[in-house]
């Protein structure tokens, strides 16, 4: 009877632990190999970095036997993204860089060519440009305000000969029938 | 029959610092001169006093006043007719 209890226990006892490791299939266990983990998490990083160089997800995983190739060229493009970002300042320097004498002399010549070619390009003269340039001495003339006397005058001018010419009349001085006398 | 005419123009020639007066129609045709103005004058006259009562156009035409160092052109218009009166400058006024 007691052997039969405990045969009953190990059957119970295997068919529970499968059914835990059917559940935990997916899940890291106790059991379940600590490298194999981290292979499993430096893939999803490879696959999450190559994602965010603009690659498909589902090629990556089509092609998942070919992986070395593919950290390959991934690292030779990130390789290649650094090379081209990089400005490598010492190297820069080496190759521009100037003496104090041969920077002093460069001023000069510059400056030099600047004034001869300021004295190429035509200026166009910076004479007053106003409606009284005409005048000498605008400020006097502006001075003086037209009276309203001289305003009349001129209005009561125009008036009186707008008036004289419109009483024009012609005077009739000969006859209007002229006789002729033909010979 | 322009005697009329004739005696505005003298009188006006009569007011101090006159030297010159001129009358034209709405053409430009100078009807009579006095003085220094000249008759073909009347056209640049006639336009001047049209294209400044052209600013305000609901208003009376406007006195114009061309002035120089010595002399000074007072243009005004009324009707169709266009007069300028030329003047000397009075001492008192440089």
């Amino acid at each position: 009877m007691e052997f039969l209890h405990s045969v009953i226990e190990a059957f119970s006892n295997c068919c529970l632990n499968c059914r835990e490791e059917e559940a935990r299939a997916g899940e890291a266990t106790e059991r379940s190999p600590l490298l194999q983990q981290q292979d499993q998490r430096n893939q999803t990083l490879q696959i999450r970095r190559i994602s965010e160089n603009n690659i498909d997800e589902n090629e990556i995983s089509t092609s998942f036997p070919t992986r070395e190739k593919d950290e390959q060229t991934a690292l030779s493009r990130i390789v290649q993204e650094t090379n081209s970002n990089i400005i490598d300042v010492s190297a820069l320097d080496t190759h521009h860089m100037l003496e104090q004498s041969e920077y002093n002399d460069r001023v000069k010549l510059y400056n030099q060519r600047l004034a001869q070619q300021w004295n190429n390009i035509p200026v166009p003269e910076l004479g007053y440009n106003g409606l009284l340039k005409d005048m000498p001495n605008p400020e006097i003339l502006l001075n003086f305000n037209p009276t309203t006397e001289e305003l009349a005058i001129a209005k009561n001018f125009v008036k009186e000969a707008a008036q004289a010419i419109n009483d024009m009349k012609i005077d009739n001085q000969d006859d209007l029938v002229v006789p002729f006398h033909f010979k | 029959m322009e005697s009329k005419l004739d005696n505005v123009l003298d009188s006006m020639m009569q007011t101090e610092n006159t030297i010159g007066v001129l009358i034209a129609d709405n053409q430009g045709l100078s009807y009579g001169t006095r003085g220094v103005a000249n008759s073909q004058a009347g056209g640049l006259i006639t336009a001047i006093a049209d294209q400044a009562a052209k600013i305000h156009p609901n208003l009376d035409a406007p006195v114009i006043i061309l002035e120089t160092e010595n002399t000074s052109v007072t243009i005004s218009k009324y009707g169709f007719h266009t007069g300028a009166i030329y003047k000397r400058k009075s001492q008192s006024k440089k």
